[in-house]
């Protein structure tokens, strides 16, 4: 069996840089430091590309492809940012704004919270679509932390992380479209479901749907960053 | 290609579409999901007689992300109702958003401009 590792050759912005075969366009690029905004994307979970952030164009085709899920090839050129891609980004944070309740100031992730760097990075001065404000509940049954759906926005790394690197799948989505949910265990209560308190979901939320029941009113920072130092040591065990 | 006559009000069909895949989108990209209920929105109002033009920039808009961005077909070309009713029949648009009018008879205009209780000045 050959050993030799794969090569690919490919341009991100202009910029010549080698991936392995399988790496996806976002790897590449975070090797390289160059920036790709994300947000349903985090390391050391697998990806869904769900948000649609992370499109980038391909030369050579009109459609836009997800970095996150898209592999690379021997001679492809990538780029990251055109005006269409601004456009598009713009839109989708747009949609995210308004579709639940993302009143920063009243937000217990104020100031911690991935959606709203990305607004403020993306340049998203104001969101011109209607606010949907749906009505929806807040579960504070579980003991030491809380989910307020209003600020969900159905990334689905709570899922991901509980069901990949916790083992116990309490997370998961209800319903569909515009009204899907997060529901723990089978539609129950948070505090009675079968959550082992690990905490995980909470880490890696990047909005304030999950956060801590000590944090309320006040900074909660959250760490995300454990999970590939996790995933290594269990690599290496 | 779908054949009506003119007792079909377009904006009224669009809607229709859009509704549907509305109700059909699974969730799980932003897109689809958000951009679908929006569109929704956008269009009930311009039925219902309280569209703006800037609603219908809006709405071109919408359609070009949905439809480039989306994760699978169905988000992809949902817009396309939208876009074609657009692309032929841009003056119902129009009728419906200036003239405060639907050409076919179909929406109902009766509804008042701004859904407001009356304000009850207490001495």
């Amino acid at each position: 069996m050959s050993t030799s590792v794969d090569v690919k050759t490919l341009l991100i912005d202009g910029q010549e840089v080698s991936a392995r075969s399988g790496q996806t366009i976002l790897e590449v690029a975070k090797e390289n430091d160059i920036y790709i905004p994300t947000l349903c994307h985090l390391d050391g979970l697998s990806d869904v590309g769900a948000c649609r952030l992370c499109v980038v164009e391909i030369k050579g085709n009109n459609k836009l492809f997800p970095a996150c899920v898209t592999s690379v090839f021997e001679g492809m050129e990538v780029t990251t940012v055109t005006e269409r891609l601004q456009k598009h980004r713009l839109t989708i944070l747009e949609m995210l704004f308004a579709e639940r309740n993302h009143i920063c100031s009243v937000c217990v992730a104020n100031g911690h919270c991935e959606l709203q760097t990305l607004g403020q990075e993306q340049g998203l001065t104001h969101v011109r679509l209607p606010y949907r404000n749906p009505e929806l509940p807040v579960d504070a049954s579980h003991e030491r932390f809380t989910l307020d759906h209003n600020r969900c926005i159905m990334c689905t790394r709570c899922v991901r992380v509980c069901a990949e690197i916790e083992g116990a799948h309490v997370w998961d989505v209800m319903g569909r479209g515009i009204d899907s949910m997060i529901i723990s265990d089978l539609h129950e209560e948070w505090g009675k479901s079968s959550c082992t308190r690990c905490g995980k979901c909470v880490q890696v939320c990047p909005t304030g749907a999950l956060f801590d029941k000590s944090k309320i009113g006040s900074d909660h920072p959250k760490y995300p960053d454990f999970l590939p130092n996790l995933n290594l040591m269990r690599e290496a065990q | 290609m779908i054949v009506m006559d003119d007792t079909s009000c377009m904006v009224n069909v669009a809607r229709f579409f859009i509704e549907f895949c509305m109700t059909e989108s699974c969730g799980k990209c932003i897109p689809c999901r958000a951009g679908t209920a929006q569109m929704h929105t956008l269009l009930t109002r311009i039925c219902a007689g309280h569209g703006t033009m800037d609603d219908l920039d809006l709405l071109v808009e919408l359609c070009a992300t949905v439809k480039e961005t989306s994760l699978c077909g169905l988000g992809q070309t949902a817009p396309n109702p939208v876009l074609s009713t657009l692309k032929y029949f841009k003056h119902e648009y129009i009728d419906h958003i200036v003239h405060k009018r639907c050409p076919a008879g179909v929406c109902n205009m009766e509804a008042p401009v701004a859904a407001e209780s009356p304000v009850e000045v207490l001495a």
